[in-house]
């Protein structure tokens, strides 16, 4: 089992540890994305590859397809403004149809997409730098008891070093290095990390704050 | 996620784009860093301001407080040395023309017996109005002149049970006063009761006070609560305390309960 596949465990097992406690509740479907991950990265690829009946490219295009919807459902959820969240409906529109677009017309299921996944990149280090600034603006706001705010930061550093890496890759000088691979791999380890890290502290997080927060209602005279 | 890894080679990495790849992640780290730096630097500060307000409110409070003792000092004062001493010289005139006249009329004597107890009235009230006077008793005994100089009148009944001692502090104890003097002097205003009761009761570290009537009770939710009720909130909130009033039907019952601090203990 190698590292990243480790880390995706541990943070599915977190988030389902986590599961009740999770607010607010559509954050529940990141434990849903984590699943299919788990089960697209541990089972699926390693099964296609064993077999070899069809190229494996197709299963992380499917996924990569799950991953944009999930990811641009939760941060129309977490927007509150209204505009934003018109943004963020044109934005999931023209990135879904750019995705389409290049995996069935510019080249083929069987190949990445890496051109769309480029827009998706800036437009996930974009949404979750707009909530970095919402909670900047804030007169108070405790930042490490935020599970919007991991999950913001997660989305953030993975987007952000996948976007360099990817970009690092279409480059045809870059592959002339003969080490090209490795630092590809490098840097994927690390945004993986850093990623899965920052969902499982997302989740200690609302365990945490679930049970702080007191369980009987508080009674009349104090509403 | 998304890219499967892919078997990494044995060979050494060139430093240029080793070191662009990790100040990539370097640098989305420091961001991420900073930003929960500034943002944790910024609650700080905003706790810092509240405390500040708070302590700024406070002291505002306690001034208030300090002119308003003033103030009922004066008045005190004013009642004892002004009008005590033309009631006084009234009461000396009623007595000479007493004298003068071989038969005193019923009505002069009914008028000096008056007006020696309106001049007991104003001491009373005088002094209940002195911070000094305020300040050589303790508030048990404070609270027993009020009832009685209440009870006198015969019109309301004021029932006091109290527990021997508070341990309050002279400052606080005044303060305390006041709210009850306040909670008693509205009950007496607007709801026309026919009794008071005052209730007194330590439970360390509180001391809880009950002041309730049986009169025509008022509408708690009310917006159009007067400065009597503003100023009890206030004096209140000095001695870190809360106070809460409850009018259900009939009747209204006020609930001071004020912790004591550790050398009152």
């Amino acid at each position: 089992m190698k590292l990243y596949q480790v880390i995706e465990i541990v943070a599915l097992l977190s988030g389902l540890i986590a599961y009740k406690t999770i607010r607010p509740d559509f954050l529940k479907i990141i434990v849903a994305l984590l699943f299919i991950t788990v089960l697209n990265e541990c089972l699926i690829v390693p099964y296609i590859k064993k077999v070899g009946i069809i190229n494996r490219n197709y299963a992380y295009n499917i996924f990569s397809l799950i991953d944009i919807s999930i990811w641009f459902f939760t941060f129309y959820k977490i927007e509150a403004k209204r505009i934003f969240k018109m943004v963020i409906v044109g934005t999931a529109t023209i990135c879904l149809a750019y995705t389409l677009l290049e995996l069935t017309v510019l080249k083929s299921w069987e190949q990445l997409h890496p051109d769309s996944f480029r827009v998706y990149n800036i437009i996930m280090v974009g949404m979750a730098t707009i909530y970095f600034y919402r909670i900047m603006l804030k007169e108070y706001h405790n930042i490490l008891l935020d599970s919007l705010f991991w999950i913001s930061t997660g989305c953030f550093l993975f987007h952000f070093i996948f976007f360099v890496n990817i970009t690092m890759l279409a480059e045809d000088n870059f592959w002339d290095e003969k080490t090209s691979r490795l630092i590809f791999n490098f840097l994927h380890n690390i945004a993986n990390i850093l990623y899965y890290s920052c969902l499982t502290i997302a989740f200690y997080v609302c365990y945490l704050n679930y049970n702080r927060a007191p369980k009987k209602s508080p009674p009349a005279s104090f509403r | 996620m998304l890219f499967e890894l892919q078997q990494s080679t044995k060979e050494i990495p060139s430093s240029f784009i080793q070191v662009a790849g990790l100040l990539v992640i370097f640098l989305s780290v420091i961001f991420i860093f900073f930003l929960i730096i500034s943002r944790q630097r910024q609650n700080h500060l905003f706790l810092q301001q509240q405390i500040q307000k708070e302590a700024f409110e406070k002291q505002l409070l306690q001034s208030q407080v300090e002119v308003q003792e003033s103030a009922y000092t004066a008045m005190g004062k004013e009642l004892h040395d002004n009008v005590g001493q033309l009631l006084s010289t009234a009461k000396m005139m009623i007595g000479a023309v007493q004298s003068q006249s071989e038969t005193p009329s019923e009505a002069l004597r009914t008028i000096s017996q008056t007006v020696g107890e309106a001049i007991n009235e104003i001491r009373t009230l005088s002094k209940s109005l002195s911070k000094e006077w305020l300040e050589q008793f303790n508030l048990v005994e404070n609270l027993a002149t009020e009832v009685k100089r209440i009870n006198a009148a015969d019109k309301i009944a004021v029932h006091f049970n109290t527990v021997d001692k508070l341990g309050l502090l002279a400052n606080r104890q005044i303060i305390l006063f006041r709210i009850i003097q306040e909670a008693i002097q509205n009950a007496i205003k607007h709801a026309s009761p026919n009794n008071i009761y005052i209730n007194i009761t330590t439970s360390s570290p509180t001391i809880t006070i009950v002041v309730s009537d049986d009169g025509k009770g008022f509408d708690t939710n009310s917006k159009s609560n007067g400065m009597g009720t503003l100023n009890m909130r206030q004096r209140t909130n000095l001695l870190n305390g809360n106070i809460t009033w409850t009018s259900p039907v009939k009747g209204c019952t006020v609930t001071v309960n004020i912790p004591l601090l550790p050398e009152e203990m």
